[in-house]
Order: C-alpha cells, then structure tokens, then sequence
C-alpha cells in the first residue's frame, strides 16, 4: 500500500491523487470524439506535409518572419490580422461555452485529443481496465516490463513525431526531415523537437485529467459563461434516485427503486475519476463518456435511454429553454462582426505598403527659379512572393513635378524599399499647406497599386501676390 | 509536526507547505508563467524583428532570429515566474491575515 502510495507520488506533480483508469467506452458520443479526434490529429500530422506553389502550404515561417497560409502570405505588418484572428477564436469559445458547454473540452481541446490516443497505445500495450489496473499492482516481473516497455516505446515515438511536426509548422517540414536523418537539426530545432515531444508525453500520459483540474485557466472561468439555459451533461437525479442494485425485470418503482442501479459505469469511464451522479462538478469535462456507459446499461435493463443526457438546468427544473439569449445574442454579434471585418480586411488587403514621411530636416527649399521643393523618405514594401518593380507618382493641387523622373524602383520579394524622393512646384501657386498624394503602381500587375497623402509646406507669403 | 515547528515561540511565517503542496506551488508558478511568456514572446517578437534591431557588435548568442526568439521565450518566463512567485509569497500574507 505504501509502495503504492510513493509510485503514485513519484508519477504526477500534483498529489496525493488516485490514479485514473478510465474504462473504454463505445457508442454514439464515444464514436463522435474518436471522429473528432482522427479529423483534428490528422489535420495536425498532415498539414505540414502540403504544398502550394512549391512550397509548404502552411508555415509559420518565424525564422524568415512570414506566415504562410497557402495563398495567402502574411507580414509582421499584417500582425492585426493575427490578433483578429485570435479574437475571434477566443470569442467563439465563449460563444459555444454559452450554448453548449465545455465542447471544446470533450472533443477539442489538444489536451483531451492527445490523452485520448495515449489512452489508445496504453490499451494496446497494457490490455483494458482491469488489466491494466492488475499490471500496476503486480509485482515487476518479465511480463510487466515488456508491457510498459512497449508502452513507453509507443508514447515516447509518438511525442517525438508530434514534436517534429510542431516544430515543422514554423521551419519547412521536408528539409526538417532531411537534416533530421543526417542528424544535423540546429539546437533550437532540435530543443524544441524535444521540448513540445516532452510536453506531449507528460500532459497526455501521466497529466491528463490533472491538466484540467489544475492547470487550464479555461476550466477556471468556463463556469463564468455558463447560465441556466446552457448544455451540459447530468444525471437526472428525480428520475434516477433512490439508486440500488436490483434483479432484471423487477419493477423498480414497486421496490421503491429509481432508474439507476447503481452499477457505477459512469464512474468507471470517466476520464476525470468523478461521480456525475453528485451534479455537475468543475472537474467534469464534458466528454459523455458517462452517456454512453448509462445509455448501455439502461439498454441492457430495457429502461428507456437518457438517465445522464446533455440537457440544461432549466429543461431538469422542468422550465423551457431559451437557446437565444442575450449573451448567445452578445457573443454572435460580435464574432459575425469581426469575422467579416477580417474576411473584408484579408480581400482589400494589397499586398504591396507604401509609407510616406517628410523629412524632417528642413520644411522647405527654395530653389533659384523660384520652385518649392519638399522631400520625403519613402518606403516600399513588396509583400508579394515575388519581385516587383514599382513606379510611383504624385499629384496634388498643382502640377508637381518628381525627382527622380521616372521614380522606378525594384524591389524584391519580402524587401523594404527606401527611397528619397524630392517633389518640387511652383512657388507661386502653392497654399503654405496643402495635401499632396503618392501612388505606386507595379509595372507588371497595375492591379496592385498603393496610395497615400503627405502634407507640401511652402513658405508664407502672407496673404499672397 | 516536527520540532523545527514545536520550538518556535511566534509564528512568524506561515506553516511551510507540505510536499504536496509544494510541487503543485512550483507547477503553478511555472504554468502561469509559461503562457504569460507565451503571449509575450508573440506580441514582442511580433512588433520587433530582430535582425533589425541586431546591435553592430551582438553579444555571442545573438546567432539567428530563431535563437533569439528562444533565449526571448525563456527570458519572458523567467520574469513571469518571478511575478508569479513574488504574487503566491504576498497572496500568502494576504491568506494569513484571514486566519487570525
Ligand atoms: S479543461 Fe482545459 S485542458 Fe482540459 S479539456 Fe478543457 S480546455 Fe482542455
Ligand atoms: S462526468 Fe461524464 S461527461 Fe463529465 S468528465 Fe466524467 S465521463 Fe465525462
């Protein structure tokens, strides 16, 4: 026992726990998360591996500061759109919070996908429940150690992969492999192969439900989302209680029994160890883990399906649901408007930036002929995947006259272009301040043009001619 | 519990945390802090390109952006964890002064 209590110790950070052996489980809901989970893990493993253009569809290429999104290529200039984009996720999880709960957290949530597969190679490995329960209580024998090595072998070669496609998400995948195998990855490469791996077996083989119960700072504040009317997943106590074991067949309501015959499956495939039964608990991650086992039971009783069900508080108290409500109605709002917001950001968006400043030196030059000439320090940047060349322009109020003429420059992909343009105009026709306007135009594509207005100052000639 | 705590007269500090409680103090400061650094190293390292910014006589380990962003990851978790670790010691105080 005491043996028992220091393994338990050495395993998990956080202690003194009971070690969680969650009962496999099948049916509807189980059958949905191992979907969810096969969509969401292959889509992690394979994205990396596409290519577009010929090159990866989807790299955050830190290393070159571009993100790339398969036709789409983003700059640190584009970094709005990053922050928009991570509005956004944060709002729809507060948006499904409200409807539905902690769906996130039973089907989508990383920690739960990665426990789930770790769950798989452990059962393979080490057998079912039982089994697996004997095993750790079983002295090291031969057959002890080839079952965990086996496990250990299978988690540790699938957090490594996982960490080499992290790390390929923001170094190309291909030639990651290739320095991989003639083990030439840099250090950093290589630490944070390593270091995501790590992480991967540890929160997904001995954390687990820790991770929720302790370290997620969604669990912490999901509850400040949910109200009355949002789905979650309890045990109809009225109709299931008083619980007791029973002969099949019998009528329960004549024994004075409720539905529930206390079997404790829900208890036995919960991956965080609670009892649903006593109501909703923090710790309950929404998976239905606990339906599906009662769902099986009532079928086997020949009781009708449902005793644990999402339902909402209000439809237990026997009140109506109201789905739209004006928090739904609040979240919604918002996230409609700054999707389209960014859908229409990401489709205006040229990928070619024109930066004005005058400079600041002097306000103004008068040449002999009597001209104006202001200056400016202009920046090109080409945000297009290939080289461009620009010419650029300037009107205003007055003719106005640019130096260099033509004012062609070639930038190359991903480059700032600096130049020094000097503007000159009459003297005599010039406002002391007036808005003049700059526009670049690419000679290939004269789609992709900019444009942006600068102030001309010319002296005062106190109220003119 | 042991003598260490028999022999003192005043109690001038808390009860020290049991081992337990301990390792889940330090779990605490360095998760926090790990995503606080998180979002840190995205928001500075999103604004600030490195090799722009690359004094003309960069120390040793300023080799590449990536190396930078790293060492920058682990700079801004060891500030947080300190932020962290110096709010549980005062959040302490604070916790004291309720049982009394
Ligand atoms: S509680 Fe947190 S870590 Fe756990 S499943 Fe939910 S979001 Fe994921
Ligand atoms: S109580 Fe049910 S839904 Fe909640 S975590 Fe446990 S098995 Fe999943």
């Amino acid at each position: 026992m005491n043996e028992r209590a220091t393994a338990a110790t050495a395993e998990s950070l956080y202690l003194p726990r009971q070690k969680v052996y969650p009962r496999e489980v099948s049916g509807r809901f189980a059958t949905l998360r191992a979907v969810a989970a096969w969509v969401l893990l292959g889509l992690f493993y394979l994205v990396p591996w596409l290519q577009w253009n010929g090159r990866q569809a989807v790299l955050f290429d830190l290393p070159a500061r571009k993100f790339y999104v398969f036709g789409l290529v983003l700059w640190p200039q584009d970094f709005i759109f990053l922050t928009a984009l991570l509005t956004i996720a944060a709002l729809s999880l507060f948006f499904f919070t409200a409807l539905a709960g902690r769906l996130w957290c039973g089907y989508a949530c990383p920690q739960t996908v990665w426990t789930e597969v770790f769950l798989w190679l452990e059962r393979f490995a080490e057998g079912d429940r039982n089994e697996r329960m004997k095993l750790d209580r079983s002295p090291w024998t031969a057959h002890k150690i080839a079952r965990k090595s086996l496990k250990q072998a299978l988690w540790i070669a699938f957090a490594l992969w996982t960490g080499f496609t992290f790390v390929g998400y923001f170094s190309p995948l291909s030639e990651l492999l290739h320095r991989a195998l003639d083990f030439s990855l840099g250090p950093w490469e290589t630490f944070w192969t390593f270091f995501y791996g790590f992480a991967t077996y540890g929160n997904a083989g001995y954390l687990r439900e820790q991770v929720c119960k302790y370290m997620c700072p969604y669990a912490r504040f999901q509850s400040a989302m949910f109200d009355r009317d949002t789905l979650i997943i309890t045990y109809d106590a009225r109709r299931g209680e008083p619980r007791g074991a029973r002969r099949r067949g019998i009528d329960p309501r004549r024994e004075g029994l409720g539905d529930c015959i206390d079997c404790t499956w829900c208890v036995q495939v919960c991956p965080t160890g609670i009892d649903i039964r006593k109501g909703l608990q923090i710790e309950c991650i929404a998976c239905a883990a606990c339906i599906d086992a009662c769902d099986a039971v009532m079928d086997r009783m020949g009781y009708p399906r449902g005793l644990i069900r999402y339902t909402t508080q209000n439809s237990l108290d026997g009140r109506p649901t109201r789905i739209l409500r004006p928090r739904v109605l609040v979240y919604g709002t918002l996230l409609v408007v700054l999707i389209t917001a960014v859908v229409a950001g990401l489709a205006m968006r040229t990928p070619l930036a024109l930066d004005v400043i005058r400079d600041r030196n002097a306000l103004y030059r008068v040449l002999d002929d009597g001209r104006v000439e202001n200056v400016y320090n202009v920046k090109i940047l080409n945000k297009t995947e290939r080289p461009q060349t620009y010419v650029i322009s300037v009107s205003g109020s007055v003719p106005l006259e640019l130096d260099p003429e033509p004012a062609r420059f070639s930038v190359a992909s991903g480059e700032v272009f600096p130049a020094v343009l000097r503007v000159r105009a009459p003297r005599w026709e010039m406002p002391p301040v007036s808005d003049i306007r700059f526009e670049a135009v690419s000679v290939d594509d004269p789609s992709l043009r900019a444009s942006v207005t600068a102030r001309f100052i010319a002296p005062n000639e106190g109220g003119g001619s | 519990m042991n003598d260490e705590e028999e022999l003192r007269p005043l109690q001038l500090r808390e009860p020290r945390p049991a081992l337990g409680e301990r390792a889940r103090l330090v779990g605490i400061v360095a998760w926090s802090s790990f995503l606080a650094a998180s979002v840190g190293t995205t928001v500075c390292f999103g604004l600030v390109d490195p090799a722009a910014v690359q004094p003309e006589e960069a120390p040793s380990w300023w080799t590449s952006r990536l190396a930078v962003y790293s060492l920058g990851f682990f700079f801004f978790w060891a500030i947080g964890a300190l932020a962290a670790a110096l709010a549980l010691l005062l959040a302490g105080a604070v916790r004291m002064q309720g049982q009394r």
